[in-house]
């Protein structure tokens, strides 16, 4: 499911970490705008295809102004949102068999063009602002402590997991059924124990068991224009892109 | 099995969510009494280790190989809240840092994979008792089973049908990797056993009322899984278009869905546009406030 290393997701975060007028939006707005487009492109269902065309520029063009004024790499962002193409291409070409080729199609577009909306969401704002932004929508405080949790040691016990792998192979290991469960176990117990081990030190540092938000929020005129172009843009794809003949 | 964006009809989506998300705020109060506050970085370093061991491959005949998946592990070492908590915060991040899922069909895949998954690989042991092997085995390949196997009924709910022969093959692959997820479940359990069995969750066999129950519920949605699965792909049509008419009876709410074949003119598109829009909303709060009020029960 994973390759062999994490380092796509540390190229996301240096992106989430730039600056520009986009970085520096509140994250409440980005969270918004970026459900409000999603579920844009849930409503559309285009019927021809002009309509599909339509939705395709709505949003592409859009996409790209923001990647350019948030001065991350355009392409990069696309080949992410390409990722789920694997999956979704098998669904669509079997779908095309039942609903025609447009329908096919049509599901493929709206897959890519909603990785693209949460790409460049994710790209632009720091996981820390993100989770913020949740906690202040009401989202339960303790998931999105577990969610930081892993996000943070996902790397380390990653890493672990690959200098076990590497050591058995160096060993010249006969890698059969019973030895990877061994290994499992054991970074199980591994995981286990640093996590002993994360506790006490958070608790020498005076940890409280209450997930804080560091940042502040400031909510300007930019976050309400961005909230209202991304309403109008979510408005009018299933709009226009309905009624096509 | 991650549902991405784009592929669930939004009666679906909502349906998913409204259904999900309240149960996953009502598993966060119950837990939150119960762990300790240093389970909070075992939670979360557990989270980080199902994504590392899915990188180590366990070898299958004829040079295929397949790895944990791990719901069912986190219920068994951790115990059902935890690991509800555990995949809610897995998910997240696979839909919004890896791509692997989508941001909307989150409800969906929590529902399939953190609710209903980590309950078919509890209630067995919970009716059973920790030390069967046989429970641990069915919970385990439930957890996969049924977790996929709702996400391709969420799907033909949607209106995204397959033709049958890919269906047949769909359950096929389903079932390997269920049994598949069963043995290195089983596998890793023992050898954790034999670690620190302190590790893993005892639980004593339940009540006799409560096994009937159980074989009772899996005999009757086995066999509506069957006469649904024998009817192929009629069955699916059928419910799909129901799915439609239900949505036409809604079409306030979630209008596009329901005009699917016939192309409406400008004035009206945006009213039902504006329409779907309000409907999402009005689900959303409607899940904050059931969360805020199952919060509210639990605290007092």
């Amino acid at each position: 499911m994973f390759p062999g290393s994490f380092a796509p997701q540390v190229r996301l975060e240096d992106w989430s970490r730039q600056n520009s007028p986009i970085h520096s939006l509140d994250a409440r707005a980005k969270v918004v705008c970026c459900l409000v487009l999603l579920i844009g492109l849930a409503l559309s269902r285009p019927v021809a295809w002009t309509g599909l065309c339509i939705l395709v520029t709505a949003i592409l063009l859009p996409a790209i102004a923001v990647c350019r004024s948030a001065r991350i790499p355009t392409l990069g962002v696309f080949q992410r949102a390409f990722w789920v193409l694997p999956f979704v291409i098998v669904f669509s070409i079997l779908s095309a068999f039942n609903i025609g080729i447009l329908g096919g199609l049509t599901l493929l577009t709206k897959c890519v063009l909603s990785a693209l909306i949460v790409v460049i969401t994710i790209a632009t704002t720091r996981l820390e602002y993100l989770l913020a932004a949740l906690q202040w929508m009401r989202a339960p405080g303790l998931v999105l402590s577990v969610v930081l949790f892993v996000y943070r040691y996902l790397f380390v016990i990653g890493d672990e997991a690959r200098r076990m792998t590497l050591a058995a192979a160096a060993r010249g290991s006969d890698r059969s059924f019973q030895v990877a469960a061994g290994s499992v176990a054991v970074l199980f117990g591994r995981s286990y124990q640093r996590a002993e081990t994360i506790h006490r030190a958070m608790i020498a540092r005076g940890f409280s068991a209450q997930f804080t938000v560091l940042p502040g929020f400031q909510f300007t005129l930019r976050d309400a224009l961005a909230i209202g172009a991304a309403t109008i843009v979510a408005g009018l794809i299933p709009v226009l892109v309905n009624s096509g003949r | 099995m991650h549902i991405p964006d784009g592929f669930l009809s939004p009666p679906a989506l909502a349906g998913c969510a409204a259904l999900s998300l309240p149960s996953i705020a009502w598993v966060v109060r119950r837990t939150e009494k119960q762990i300790q506050e240093s389970q909070v970085p075992l939670l979360g370093v557990m989270g980080a280790f199902v994504f590392a061991a899915q990188m180590i491959n366990f070898p299958v005949a004829a040079g295929a190989s397949g790895h944990l998946l791990g719901s069912a592990l986190l219920t068994y070492t951790l115990g059902p809240g935890a690991a509800v908590i555990v995949m809610t915060a897995i998910l997240g991040l696979q839909a919004l840092i890896f791509q692997d899922g989508g941001v909307l069909a989150l409800g969906a895949n929590l529902l399939n994979m953190a609710v209903i998954g980590v309950a078919a690989a509890w209630l067995p042991v919970r009716a059973w008792g920790s030390q069967s092997r046989a429970a641990l085995f069915a919970g385990s390949f439930l957890s996969v089973f049924v977790a996929a196997g709702l996400a391709i009924f969420e799907l033909a709910v949607s209106g995204v049908s397959l033709p049958k022969q890919a269906l047949l093959v769909a359950v096929a692959v389903f079932a390997m990797t269920a049994i598949l997820e069963a043995l290195i479940t089983l596998a890793v359990l023992k050898a954790i056993g034999r670690l620190n069995p302190a590790w893993l969750q005892t639980r004593p066999a339940g009540s006799l009322q409560l096994r009937a129950a159980l074989l009772g519920t899996a005999v009757v949605l086995a066999g509506v899984g069957f006469t649904f699965a024998s009817n192929l792909p009629d069955g699916l049509e059928h419910l799909s278009q129901t799915a439609g008419f239900d949505a036409r009876a809604m079409i306030l709410f979630f209008s596009p869905m329901a005009d699917y074949e016939a192309p409406f003119a400008g004035g009206e598109g945006i009213k039902k546009a504006v329409a779907g829009l309000a409907g999402l909303s009005i689900t959303y709060a409607v899940c904050l406030l059931l969360g805020r009020w199952i919060s509210r029960l639990r605290s007092t």
